[in-house]
């Protein structure tokens, strides 16, 4: 009898509460854009190319006035139901940031044809997927060219996380900057084979650094955290940092950062789906589009020198007037020859 | 004649697929010690739990003069607690917020004195001895000073000399003025010591009568309604050796056997006598296979059937909530006729426990009730006509009637006597004395883990037997 | 008239104590229940992609439910489902990533597999209990974290697929792949094998001589004991039994939808199937309910997650205080049961 009465009592409890609640409605209006992304493992926070995608939604919602939701993935194994969850609420678009989501979002894709979706840094073949890619060999090879101008013991060197096209684009564009500038510098090439082991990270660069190369372009996700971490403790030593604007993580140690605006790429496709000319297919960001480029050397202007910030301009204009067209591959970097400007 | 202290009026009580209590009326008066027989499932319970208020009755009023105090059959005591923890248990005196446990000790010093009850209030319950745990339990319902005051089989766990000071408290205490009912399968104590008694058959008050005018023959003919099943007659038979156990040396401690050489022929049962604990579980436990042993341990034919009725029928025998025909497959589930490759043969189960349900009279509703919901009695039934099923070569009973009503054990025993005639070796270990006597073809007396003494039916000494028992020569 | 009612009020009593306590969580969040609910109704059965979510949490639900039944009917509190369809998914995932077979005969294999490895992992905790009288409790409990730290272990290092960042096999060939059930879905024909595992478990409790003495070794040990039934034996088979039916699960999200392994494959499943279990009453039909209950939870969940701002989290807290519970009263009323006697 008394627990039939406390049941009783909490129902009641519980249907006064929902009325109560009702105030506080939350959702997209009739109309809106709705923008659903889905992160990788690194999830919010890894201020790399999650974040960024996710500054490219809120520019979203206050330029163009989108609903922004965004579900994080704890592993790869939440990719397709994270997935789904917004497909089946019907988002107007679905990002799924980085490659890694690739095979899961090309399963997910065929089964919805009618959801349209974006995927970072991945070439899915399907109709209803925008693929977002960068040409990250352009600024990879300014990064190049001004760590071959800056480089005091003409031995340079890249590190990757792992050794997949992706990164290669970042290591063929690099090389060949250097050797833009000057051609018979050395450029030590290593892979961490990952791109979370902080501590490979630090221990690599300090072996490559003892090697004797000055300056480590890096890209490696949180492995570059570790080289950094190792720049900090030798002077005349630089890293160049990658994908966001690492240059404040090691002030005056961090030549620059190849950074790679994910948000304006974001932003883009957004951008389009509201202005009724939605992106098709494989859409590449570069130079060109603000998409790509190195940081203002806030803390390292006077490292460089006015005289090679002017010539690495005009190497710049070089790539964007495409004078220059800096390789994506080893094999295309077998090939590429400096461009006399 | 007095006011009654107690009166039951038209009380009616269903269960499902069950009336358990059935039109009943029973008046109790201050100073007299009533009796409430009947066998297993009469309603005796029911009709007990409802004087006190624990049930309510469907139908019917219940008028009492002042408070009722009940002690239930199984002690409800916090065996960790002292013993005026356990008898002020949510009644304890109190100072501010502290329990006052001088003015607790005092009182129940003071309720004891009163009844002539002697114990130590500060003593822990789990250490103190059966009769005196029911000291504390029936000190707790006296603290309340009850006008009626019910006893649900008061003396089943007691031993003799405890039975008797106990009824000394009983008598003490409607000598005061309290009208007392106890509820029990006893009818030898209900002619010694109750003043009325009455008996209940489905449901029903079939008789009331004064003890002092009664005998326990009567009681026990209203009880079944009718004359008692007798116990099946001896046949003739002619033993050939079946079991045989020798230098059988088992268990550790105080009930270990050592030195046991013993034989069961066939068409003849042996009993064993003994007071409990001197070796009788491992005996049964050892020549069922349950547990090591040293010496031998022989069948005569091969492959010989054991039926076992295992002492404690709720833990050992039976799985309570399942249904009967169930419990009737259990331990018998591979036999090649139950079993139909690798599934159970549930019609031939059934048809099992129907033949069961008819040669021992179960009583319940269907086949397919839990027997948590029988009573002791048809339970047993149960056990005993699953061990006896299947013709076995030997039957292993312990205490096979212990704590069952009369007309279930007589039924128990007349089983019994039958397999017996039919020629299997039956082995009876019990510790009531007049059990062994009535149906044992020779007697062997355990005292101590060995056997102390043999005697055949034809010369047997119960004086003999009872200083064997009691470790006297 | 009592049994019926008796058997009915725990599972209705929690799913009314459930439904109390996620609108607390809701108002916690700052969303009304009403919205709460209807995202989580909509998110679960709003149309057929949502239909086909939940019954992939269905069906993951499911088999570890199943197992865990089996153990609990014969007494034996396996907590350890969730290591079990782990090592079962490890099996199917680290054999499928390499294998070169036929279809339909790979994915027999793949299933078996997982079978094989939960119900090895079983049958260690059921050695342990039967050979040292270990708790069985704690012995399943301790296997989880080995399991956990075995396949994190082998994923990291040797297993670990080429492009995989985050611990995982290399993704399975498409003709190991589960037909999908319902198209347009993730849904697979595992479900299907749920199902069937589901009667096969109901004959087997009901008509077969090991459910027999399974049950009774279950609810009457001492009986069971001196019936001729060997509790060692039943022990460890039981416990392999129930590890081999979670194992099978394991392998049907590796080969079902998931399409390769990965350490994060399971948010829990084996903790929430013990509700599961317990909710379903242990009859495998009833389970089967129960399991869509708790998938309707999962997949609304994250739905609601999307839409309502509810941390799905909520849910899992709540389904753990609803085992609190169930599990309480069971012993409760099995304590009640020994000391009536």
């Amino acid at each position: 009898m008394k627990v039939k009465a406390l049941t009783a009592l909490l129902v009641a409890a519980t249907c006064a509460l929902s009325l109560a609640g009702c105030a506080h409605r939350r959702g997209p209006a009739p109309g809106q854009l709705t923008l659903g992304m889905v992160t990788d493992v690194g999830g919010l926070g890894d201020r790399s190319f999650n974040d960024s995608a996710y500054r490219g939604l809120q520019m979203a919602h206050a330029r163009i006035g989108a609903y922004v939701q965004v579900l994080q993935s704890r592993s790869a194994a939440d990719y397709q139901p994270n997935l789904t969850a917004l497909t089946n609420l019907h988002f107007d678009m679905v990002y799924a940031i980085g490659f890694l989501m690739g095979l899961d979002l090309d399963q997910v894709a065929k089964q919805h044809p009618q959801q349209r979706y974006a995927i970072v840094d991945a070439v899915i073949d399907d109709p209803n997927v925008v693929s977002i890619t960068f040409r990250e060999q352009d600024g990879s090879f300014l990064a190049g060219a001004l760590a071959a101008m800056v480089s005091k013991t003409h031995h340079i060197a890249f590190l990757g996380g792992q050794d997949i096209p992706l990164i290669e684009k970042f290591e063929a564009g690099y090389t060949a900057g250097a050797r833009e500038v000057d051609p018979n510098i050395k450029v030590d090439v290593k892979y961490a084979g990952s791109f979370e082991d902080v501590a490979a990270g630090k221990e690599l660069s300090n072996l490559l650094f003892n090697d004797g190369a000055d300056i480590i372009y890096t890209a490696a996700g949180k492995v570059g955290l570790g080289a950094i971490d190792a720049v900090k403790s030798r002077d005349g030593d630089y890293i160049i940092g990658v994908d966001s604007d690492q240059d404040a993580l090691a002030p005056g140690r961090v030549l620059t950062s190849m950074v790679k605006k994910v948000d304006v790429a974001v932003f883009d496709v957004a951008r389009s789906l509201q202005e009724g000319k939605p992106m098709h297919g494989h859409v590449e960001f570069g130079l060109k589009d603000g998409a790509i480029g190195l940081t203002d050397f806030r803390y390292t202007k006077s490292a460089i020198g006015e005289a090679n910030l002017a010539r690495l301009k005009a190497i710049q204009a070089a790539i964007v007037s495409g004078k220059i067209v800096p390789p994506d591959s080893r094999k295309a970097l077998a090939a590429f020859t400096p461009v006399p400007l | 004649m007095p006011e009654p202290a107690l009166v039951l009026r038209g009380i009616r009580k269903a269960y499902p697929g069950v009336v358990a209590v059935d039109d009943a009326h029973l008046e109790l008066y201050p100073g007299e010690i009533h009796a409430l027989v009947g066998e297993n499932g009469a309603g005796k319970s029911t009709l007990s739990a409802i004087a006190y208020g624990e049930t309510r009755a469907d139908a019917g009023t219940v008028r009492a003069s002042g408070t009722v105090g009940l002690v239930h059959q199984h002690f409800e005591l916090v065996g960790r607690l002292r013993v005026w923890e356990n008898v002020l248990l949510g009644r304890e005196p109190r100072r501010g917020w502290r329990i006052d446990e001088a003015a607790a000790r005092s009182r129940v010093l003071a309720v004891a004195e009163r009844n002539g009850l002697a114990i130590d209030p500060n003593a822990f319950v789990e250490t103190l001895p059966i009769g005196v745990q029911q000291r504390v339990e029936l000190l707790r319902e006296l603290d309340r000073e009850p006008a009626v005051l019910l006893l649900d089989e008061p003396t089943a766990a007691l031993a003799p000399a405890e039975i008797a000071s106990f009824f000394a408290t009983v008598q003490g205490l409607a000598a005061r003025g309290a009208a007392i009912m106890i509820v029990t399968h006893k009818l030898q104590e209900v002619i010694a010591y109750a003043t009325r008694v009455s008996v209940m058959r489905h449901g029903r008050i079939v008789a009331q009568m004064e003890t002092a005018a009664t005998s326990v023959d009567e009681i026990a003919r209203a009880m079944v309604g009718g004359e008692l099943p007798s116990v099946a007659a001896r046949a003739a038979t002619q033993p050939t050796p079946c079991l045989s156990v020798r230098a059988l040396r088992a268990g550790s401690g105080e009930t270990s056997v050592e030195d046991i050489a013993l034989d069961v022929r066939a068409g003849e049962i042996v009993g064993i006598a003994g007071v409990e604990g001197n070796g009788q579980t491992t005996l049964a436990d050892a020549i069922a296979g349950m547990i090591p042993y040293d010496g031998t341990i022989s069948f005569a034919n091969e492959g010989a059937q054991i039926g076992v009725i295992p002492q404690d029928r709720h833990r050992e025998a039976l799985v309570m909530p399942w249904s009967i025909v169930e419990n009737v497959m259990l331990g018998r589930q591979h036999r090649p006729e139950l079993r139909r490759g690798a599934t159970l043969d549930r019609a031939h189960a059934r048809a099992d426990a129907q033949r069961i349900q008819e040669r021992f009279d179960v009583r319940a509703a269907t086949l397919d009730v839990p027997v948590r919901t029988l009573s002791g009695g048809n339970q047993q039934k149960i056990v005993v006509g699953r061990a006896l099923i299947d013709d076995p070569n030997v039957v292993l009973a312990y205490n096979p009637t212990r704590g069952i009503d009369v007309g279930a054990a007589a039924l128990v025993q007349s089983r019994l006597m039958q397999a017996r005639n039919d020629g299997a070796a039956v082995l009876l270990i019990s510790f009531e004395l007049d059990e062994i006597l009535a149906l044992a073809d020779r007697i062997a007396v355990m005292y101590r883990g060995r056997i102390v003494g043999e005697f055949e039916r034809t010369n047997v000494d119960r004086g003999a037997i009872g200083r064997l028992m009691a470790g006297l020569s | 008239m009592t049994n019926m009612r008796r058997t009915l009020a725990g599972p209705l009593g929690a799913v009314v104590l459930l439904v109390v306590l996620m609108s607390l969580a809701m108002i916690v969040a700052g969303t009304s229940p009403l919205d709460g609910f209807s995202a989580l109704f909509y998110g679960a059965l709003g149309g057929r992609s949502q239909i086909g979510e939940t019954l992939v949490a269905t069906s993951a639900l499911l088999f570890p439910a199943l197992g865990i039944a089996l153990a609990f009917r014969g007494g034996l509190f396996n907590i350890g489902a969730e290591g079990q369809l782990l090592i079962g998914a490890l099996f199917a995932g680290a054999v499928g990533a390499q294998l070169h077979v036929a279809g339909p005969l790979g994915i027999a294999l793949l299933l078996v597999l997982g079978a094989i490895g939960g119900g090895l992992w079983g049958a260690i905790a059921g050695w342990m209990k039967a050979r040292f009288n270990a708790n069985e409790i704690i012995a399943t409990l301790m296997l989880n974290f080995v399991a956990a730290y075995v396949s994190l272990a082998l994923v990291s290092g040797p297993l670990k697929g080429p492009l995989a960042t985050g611990a995982e096999t290399a993704w399975l060939d498409q003709a190991y792949w589960l037909p999908t059930l319902l198209p347009g879905t993730r849904l697979s024909i595992g479900i299907l094998l749920a199902l069937a595992v589901a009667v096969v478990l109901w004959w087997l409790f009901s008509r077969t001589i090991f459910g027999f003495e399974l049950r009774a070794a279950g609810d009457a040990p001492e009986a069971a004991r001196r019936a001729g039934i060997d509790i060692g034996r039943i022990t460890w088979l039981s416990l392999a039994l129930s590890g081999a039916i979670s194992g099978v699960g394991g392998a049907t999200i590796v080969t079902g939808e998931l399409h390769r392994f990965n350490t994060q494959l399971s948010p829990g499943y084996g903790f929430t199937a013990i509700a599961v279990a317990l909710v379903g009453d242990l009859q495998p039909l009833w389970i089967c309910l129960a399991a869509f209950g708790f998938g309707i939870l999962e997949a609304g969940g994250l739905a609601m997650q999307a839409s309502a701002q509810v941390p799905k989290d909520a849910i899992h807290v709540i389904e753990g205080l609803i085992i609190l519970v169930l599990a309480a009263r069971r012993y409760v009323a099995a304590r009640a049961e020994t000391t009536a006697v």
